[in-house]
């Protein structure tokens, strides 16, 4: 396969993965549990991961990832293909009252979101092996 | 000329009081060349300890101990030889909500002239708030330093050299002698002689500028009260130091990238999210000078991380006074007493509250909350106690600081300000002083500037 066609192959491709909404392929640079396959990650796994922070395990200890998923997809704040809707986030946080979390003041929203890219990165850590 | 004594028995316009209010009346009221002025101050050209105690003030409530004499200084230059500096331009919510009974532009026409007097830059005036961009509900308001500004050390060539103004020092006035409408002279006591026979000097005009206390207690050992609030309504800013944290997103704040030592960067409720909120002017400084990643509406990015500096207004309340105490001076005249609770503690809660809530609605950062406890400190500002209204019912001075039951006689200083607004007093006191003293000078019939 010479370069021209490799590059046309990969932008039919790129093309593909847009338009149908698939989530895109990212190689982490972490080896799974057969030491062989790249780890698959989307743009909200990105975000999430960028969110995550340990000052909100306190707020996320007793909540489970499924439901925080459930609560954020719900609310329109994420979405597995597009990733965090921060549009969403700034209207939500316009008619949320406001929760006092370890003396700061945040929105209801901003608060499960932490905890699920918290939990969401506990989670990946304790699947990859030590 | 700088004299101990008055020159003449009659003069055009005294002015009592020797500080920012008093000074620049003066100098405004110089520009008329048919007027022959006189500057009584009780102090020296430096503070002089016996006569400092004459600042003195029986303390009921919040202000501190040290608050009188520091406060109240008696020298020439008056309360610009301890000020800080700090300047911004009064605040419009409370022009708006005709606090005031005239319009803003009443005092803001003056502010280019009063920040060459206390040498601020033009940006003072001409951009004293920042909208920011995505929020009606904040404001950016820089607070301005000025250098200080001494007005005991840049004017003293002009009060040495001015044929038609003398500042006379070491003179107490005790107290104005009235008939009818008419203020007729003032009785003077040389303030470090008590046993001297008084002296008594005439004028057209008289001008208290005595300060916040001094005002008030003048009018009251002149029995010019009648139905008027003299000394009533007394207002300070309370300033809450480093009681809450904000993080702020740097980019969205008008804020120059290089720290300017002469500006003090706050955040404000706009005038109307104040009015629509029935809350009053409130303002937090902050600092530029530590960045942090945090987390803010679903985005981490860098942002400010810096302590908040709280300095607000409180509404007058005719309980906070000046009045008599049991106590005299070595004069022989009443100290002042002064009644004084912030009552602020509920109102600063719920002021930072609304502030936090705009602050983290509009994306521009995420407050803390205030700390649990906190202490209110003073600003040093003494307002409202001869409070500029309408009617002698429920205020002292007319809309031109005229007292209302007198003819000639006025007041220049933050004591007729009947709304403090969150901004340091000098500014607009030094402003309202230039509009005084063009009023009187248009009034006496003279060329002075308007």
């Amino acid at each position: 396969m010479d370069r021209r066609t490799l590059i046309a192959g990969l932008s039919a491709a790129a093309a593909w993965l847009s338009l149908s909404g698939c989530a895109r392929l990212v190689l982490t640079g972490r080896r799974h549990g057969n030491g062989h396959m790249a780890a698959l990650t989307t743009p909200l796994n990105e975000q999430l991961a960028e969110l995550a922070d340990p000052l909100f395990r306190d707020y996320s200890t007793g909540r489970s990832v499924n439901a925080l998923h459930s609560v954020m997809v719900h609310k329109s704040v994420i979405s597995p293909d597009h990733g965090v809707n921060h549009q969403k986030v700034i209207n939500l946080a316009r008619h949320e009252p406001l929760v006092i979390y370890k003396g700061f003041y945040y929105t209801q929203t901003e608060l499960e979101l932490y905890a699920l890219a918290y939990l969401h990165q506990d989670q990946n850590r304790s699947t990859i092996p030590q | 000329m700088i004299l101990n004594q008055p020159k003449h028995l009659r003069y055009d316009i005294i002015i009592l009081g020797s500080g920012p209010a008093g000074i620049t009346t003066a100098l405004e009221l110089s520009k008329d060349t048919s007027l022959k002025i006189a500057v009584i101050e009780s102090g020296l050209l430096e503070p002089h300890p016996t006569i400092q105690t004459l600042g003195n003030a029986e303390i009921q409530g919040d202000l501190s101990e040290k608050y009188f004499p520091m406060h109240t200084q008696r020298c020439f230059g008056g309360s610009s030889t301890v000020w800080g500096g700090f300047c911004a331009v009064l605040e419009k919510r409370a022009f708006t909500a005709q606090a005031w009974p005239i319009p803003y532009q009443e005092i803001s026409r003056w502010y280019p002239a009063a920040a060459r007097i206390i040498e601020l830059p033009d940006d003072a005036y001409r951009k004293p708030t920042v909208a920011i961009e995505g929020t009606s509900e904040l404001i950016y308001k820089p607070f301005y330093v000025s250098p200080p500004v001494r007005f005991n050390k840049k004017y003293h060539s002009f009060f040495q050299h001015h044929p038609r103004v003398d500042l006379i020092l070491g003179s107490t006035g005790f107290r104005l002698m009235t008939q009818g409408r008419t203020v007729t002279a003032l009785e003077l006591r040389d303030s470090l002689a008590p046993r001297r026979s008084p002296t008594f000097v005439s004028a057209g005009t008289f001008v208290l500028a005595c300060g916040g206390v001094g005002n008030p207690r003048m009018l009251q050992l002149s029995d010019i009260v009648a139905q008027m609030p003299v000394g009533r309504g007394l207002m300070e800013h309370p300033h809450l130091y480093a009681v809450a944290e904000m993080y702020l997103d740097r980019d969205r704040l008008p804020v120059g990238a290089v720290e300017d030592p002469y500006v003090v960067h706050a955040l404000q409720l706009s005038d109307s999210y104040c009015l629509e909120n029935g809350v009053l002017s409130f303002s937090a400084d902050f600092n530029q000078r530590q960045m942090t990643p945090t987390v803010l509406l679903g985005k981490r990015r860098e942002m400010l991380h810096t302590p908040v500096t709280i300095r607000a207004e409180i509404a007058p309340d005719l309980r906070n006074s000046v009045s008599d105490s049991d106590q005299r001076n070595y004069l022989g005249a009443p100290l002042p007493r002064v009644d004084f609770h912030y009552r602020y503690h509920d109102l600063a809660r719920e002021s930072w509250h609304l502030l936090g809530k705009a602050l983290l609605r509009s994306g521009l950062g995420r407050p803390s909350v205030l700390q649990p406890e906190f202490k209110l400190h003073d600003g040093g500002h003494l307002m409202g106690t001869t409070r500029m209204g309408l009617s002698a019912a429920d205020s002292v001075v007319d809309s031109n600081c005229r007292v209302h039951t007198t003819d000639n006689l006025y007041v220049a200083g933050s004591s007729v300000f009947p709304a403090g607004g969150a901004s340091n007093p000098t500014f607009t006191i030094v402003a309202m002083a230039l509009r005084l003293g063009a009023h009187l000078a248009s009034t006496s019939g003279g060329n002075a500037h308007g």
